[in-house]
């Protein structure tokens, strides 16, 4: 048994009808992280501890997934009562978020979340995914007996790469527990692992140059490699070199307009108890103005 | 076509623009094709103004279209009003 302690299996039990009415209606989605990448980086369905499923789809579909949910039980995590304040909240969720608010269901006391995911970018980036191309080649698995769309090994390290580039720059959640952590980094390095030969550099390589995303990947492989020195890893480095992606190797901050320049080295960083108390000073005021609406949207 | 849809669309952006960036109109001029990220329009005024005229024209500006990059200029905001006015 994992470490999941079976929540992913109450988690996929409950979303099954869910899924099955996306398939039958052959609607473009894919479960990004989670069980899938638990699956793919370790084995099994539970090694990697979840607390939602993450759904990735373009922004057009949006609203009739959301009617799916409803229609399934599910509600929204947070709606104000007032129409216009929830029209605003959406609204700041579509133009500097890269999802919507979850949707909760409780089974058996516990809190089943679907996060609706339409880009793999951050809200603020200047570029925008095209989520339809990305997911195109999209594979089926059956999780706990349910066919759902996820994608292939080489996608999904790159959407971990960025979920976890997008969290460890974050001035907002700097502030918040150390998003730089080892179990991130062991992630990416058990998925690369785990994929065996089928993990082709090149592939790699092109994907990351069709969307437009080589300099964040090659930064989290870059220090993936600085903590495991593993063989496997370097080749992937030396493959993705990049010049934009060296440049941001010493910076923290996710826009260039918000970047500051790491004052304490990866490896005290790493696993830090409190770095936002030492990056504070760091902050403008307008970095701080930021993080009071992250707060009031996300908490 | 609702109500507002007789406004003159441009000029109805254009006002609202003014009045949230607080700029009076013998102040500056506001041309038609600006860059509104010129005048610090960042995402939380956008909204500000989305909501204005959603309730004026009463229509909804749809999730795909609700992109910093594709309402950035006076002209792709009344752009997507004439289309959304012309759906309804």
């Amino acid at each position: 048994m994992g470490r999941g302690n079976f929540v992913n299996y109450v988690y996929y039990q409950a979303s099954g009808e869910f899924f099955e009415i996306l398939n039958k209606r052959n609607f473009a989605y894919c479960v990004i992280k989670g069980a899938p990448l638990s699956y793919l980086a370790y084995g099994d369905f539970e090694y990697r501890l979840s607390c939602d499923i993450d759904l990735l789809t373009d922004r057009k579909n949006l609203s009739f997934i959301e009617k799916v949910l409803l229609q399934c039980s599910f509600q929204p995590a947070k709606s104000e009562t007032d129409f216009e304040k929830n029209r605003r909240n959406r609204m700041l969720m579509l133009t500097k978020s890269h999802q919507i608010f979850p949707f909760v269901k409780k089974v058996k006391g516990i809190y089943v979340r679907i996060d609706l995911n339409f880009d793999i970018l951050w809200g603020e980036s200047d570029e925008n995914i095209d989520v339809s191309a990305f997911i195109e080649d999209r594979l089926m698995m059956n999780i706990y007996g349910h066919n759902i769309y996820t994608l292939s090994s080489c996608k999904m390290l790159i959407c971990l790469c960025l979920h976890n580039y997008k969290d460890i720059n974050s001035l907002y959640l700097l502030q918040k527990e150390n998003p730089i952590n080892s179990e991130r980094f062991a992630d990416i390095y058990n998925l690369i692992l785990h994929t065996g030969d089928d993990f082709v550099a090149d592939e790699l390589k092109k994907i990351c140059e069709r969307f437009c995303i080589k300099q964040y990947i090659y930064y989290m492989l870059y220090y993936t490699y600085k903590i495991y020195n593993d063989k496997k890893l370097l080749k992937l480095v030396i493959a993705l070199e990049d010049e934009q992606g060296k440049e941001i190797l010493d910076y923290y901050g996710l826009h260039k307009s918000e970047r500051k320049r790491w004052r304490i080295p990866f490896e005290e960083r790493l696993n830090h108890k409190k770095i936002g108390e030492l990056l504070l000073d760091d902050y403008t005021e307008e970095n701080i103005e930021k993080l009071k609406i992250n707060q009031e949207l996300f908490e | 076509m609702s109500e507002g849809a007789d406004v003159d669309i441009n000029e109805f952006v254009m006002g609202n623009v003014k009045e949230i960036l607080n700029i009076k109109s013998d102040d500056i001029m506001i041309e038609d094709n600006v860059i509104l990220e010129a005048y610090n329009f960042d995402s939380i005024k956008l909204i500000q103004l989305i909501v204005e005229i959603e309730n004026h024209y009463g229509v909804f500006v749809p999730d795909e279209s609700l992109v910093y990059s594709n309402l950035n200029t006076i002209s792709k905001i009344v752009s997507e009003i004439e289309c959304l006015l012309q759906e309804s």
